[in-house]
């Protein structure tokens, strides 16, 4: 098997393996085959071994295909962390606006209906800026994964009231003041939020106490 | 020396190793293994997959190369964050070694 053989096939390999896992082939793929040959030509040069043998060694080092997506893995963000920074981008946007709405109309005394969802709104606004810190890497809270269960259950529930039971629960203040809003977007918000800042989590706990990276040393000489 | 000990020390040795200016993976590692006198020897196929990481956090930048008569490689360079990041994590470590050393020298004693 030529040089070009061998390395072909361990770069077709670890790309059909990085597709296999959902992670991006680019630009590591590239890079990964600019290094093989580079690092064959000089084994060959170096040591005076043919072609084939000296790619068979710079396959060695470079490392195996699922060492590889493993370290990939390590040190692609998780995937559900993007989804969490949304939603919380977007509850904190409504948090934004509601307090502009509440300023504007000067109405937050007494409490109506909408003041009390406003202080819910700012809850979950709470939750938003730990979930996002979390994400990041900060530490996690421990009332952070039942508040975004919390959270999100309650999201769903008053969407599906919403949508559904709406028409049964006609004084119920939430889904009154919802109703006069629409704040649909908001309890879609809060579940997707809740799905996936538990999910961010989740993937965040099984990585403790694996290195953060892998090193492979060699004795000297 | 094992490769655990050094869990969480590998983005200030990538940045470091940037720190006179821009490098391609390849390069990296020789450095790495010259300036470790041959103690560290990071495998290429790992090394990537955490450049590309302090890439996404904007630590570093890799831009393909292909000079005249040359191969293609993707160089990697300090962004002025990675620049700022270097600094914090190098005096991270001086902090950290000198307790270490105090510590572990202090049980001798």
């Amino acid at each position: 098997m030529a040089d070009g053989d061998v390395i072909a096939e361990y770069v077709r390999e670890l790309e059909a393996s990085l597709r296999r896992a959902g992670r991006p082939t680019e630009p590591l793929v590239e890079e990964a085959r600019a290094h093989l040959h580079e690092d064959a030509a000089r084994i060959a040069a170096a040591e005076g071994c043919g072609e084939a043998e000296a790619a068979r060694r710079a396959v060695a080092r470079f490392g195996g295909v699922g060492e590889v997506v493993r370290a990939v893995r390590r040190n692609t963000p998780i995937a559900a962390a993007p989804l969490a920074r949304i939603a919380s981008a977007a509850v904190l946007l409504v948090l934004v606006w509601e307090v502009f709405d509440a300023i504007r109309g000067g109405d937050l005394w007494p409490p109506s209906g909408e003041d009390l969802w406003l202080t819910f709104v700012a809850e979950l606004a709470v939750v938003s800026v730990v979930l996002w810190r979390a994400v990041r890497g900060a530490r996690v809270p421990a009332w952070l994964g039942p508040a975004l269960a919390a959270n999100g259950a309650l999201g769903l529930a008053l969407f599906v009231a919403e949508m559904v039971v709406n028409a049964r629960l006609p004084s119920w203040p939430i889904i009154s003041v919802s109703r006069a809003g629409s704040f649909t977007p908001l309890w879609l918000a809060m579940a997707v939020q809740g799905a996936a800042g538990l999910r961010a989590l989740r993937q965040q706990a099984t990585q403790v106490g694996q290195p953060s990276f892998p090193v492979e040393l060699q004795p000297p000489g | 020396m094992q490769g655990q000990a050094l869990k969480g020390h590998l983005d200030v040795l990538l940045l470091t190793s940037l720190e006179r200016g821009p490098r391609h993976g390849y390069a990296i590692i020789d450095w790495l293994v010259e300036r470790s006198g041959g103690e560290l020897k990071l495998a290429a196929g790992t090394l990537y997959p955490a450049l590309h990481r302090l890439e996404a956090d904007g630590l570093v930048r890799g831009q393909w190369l292909e000079p005249p008569g040359e191969r293609k490689r993707r160089v990697y360079a300090l962004t002025k964050k990675g620049e700022r990041a270097l600094v914090t994590r190098q005096h991270d470590w001086i902090v950290f070694s000198r307790v270490m050393n105090a510590v572990l020298g202090g049980a001798n004693g």
